[in-house]
């Protein structure tokens, strides 16, 4: 079953261009959940060539993401990363750095 | 995020050359998160086929660029938290392998991505980080113009 079929898409993207250059182009998209990279989806393509489902925070993720998943690494969702950030930042600021 | 404040930020980039050069930052604010759900990109240079490479990367440190006021898309907002900068002259410290986006897109083209909630560019609250758009072209004809990138995030 495709992303497209599952609604999981999350993005939408159009390329205008003259005729004799590809004309109009439209494609859906999704923001990984590790890492958030925009992937795009070509209809009725091979899943496992957009990456993955990660088993443990349920969201698309991209190739480059899945393939650190399936080498053992651990599920790192981007609300997890951006909290870690913004801890360090905070203790940075705290301390007057 | 209940119901998020809106904003548009345009930017350009006066001169592309061969490697990457600035055209649109939105720099993080401490206060709260934003979220990128929108962009355009174009070219206002004479009609040519070129390409351009652009890409969507995560900075450290938002360089120097002439600072944009983010316009309201809700005139009864308050001024945003975020910032935004156009036209890098020293360019943003960018984290090496941060793309989220990154296509090679014909000089004529205009180019367009929108997200449903749950898919924006998160912006983390931290101090001095954010996204730039980038752009570059090296393929003969190589595109020497102006360059514009317009974004519209939430926070």
């Amino acid at each position: 079953m495709g992303v497209m079929g599952s609604g999981r898409t999350t993005g939408y993207s159009t390329i205008c261009a003259p005729d004799d250059c590809g004309g109009i182009v439209e494609q859906e998209s999704f923001t990984c959940k590790h890492c958030q990279k925009i992937v795009f989806v070509k209809p009725l393509c091979d899943p496992a060539d957009m990456g993955g489902l990660c088993k443990v925070c349920d969201g698309l993720i991209c190739p480059g993401c899945y393939a650190k998943r399936m080498a053992g690494g651990p599920c790192d969702p981007w609300e997890e990363k951006m909290k870690r950030m913004e801890a360090r930042d905070a203790t940075r600021r705290s301390m007057g750095l | 995020m209940g119901c998020p404040r809106r904003y548009a930020a345009p930017g350009n980039q006066a001169t592309i050359t061969t490697s990457f050069k600035t055209a649109l930052t939105i720099v993080a604010s401490t206060s709260t998160r934003g979220a990128i759900y929108h962009f355009v990109l174009s070219t206002l240079g004479v009609a040519a086929d070129g390409v351009l490479e652009w890409a969507l990367k995560a900075f450290t440190s938002p360089g120097t660029t002439t600072a944009v006021t983010p316009r309201k898309l809700d005139g009864g907002d308050t001024v945003a938290l975020l910032a935004a900068g156009s036209n890098a002259t020293v360019e943003p410290t960018y984290t090496a392998s941060s793309e989220v986006f990154d296509q090679g897109i014909n000089q004529r083209a205009t180019y367009t991505w929108i997200a449903i909630p749950g898919g924006e560019i998160l912006v983390p609250a931290t101090a001095s980080n954010g996204y730039g758009f980038v752009a570059l072209s090296t393929v003969s004809p190589a595109y020497t113009g102006q360059a514009n990138a317009q974004a519209h995030f939430a926070e």
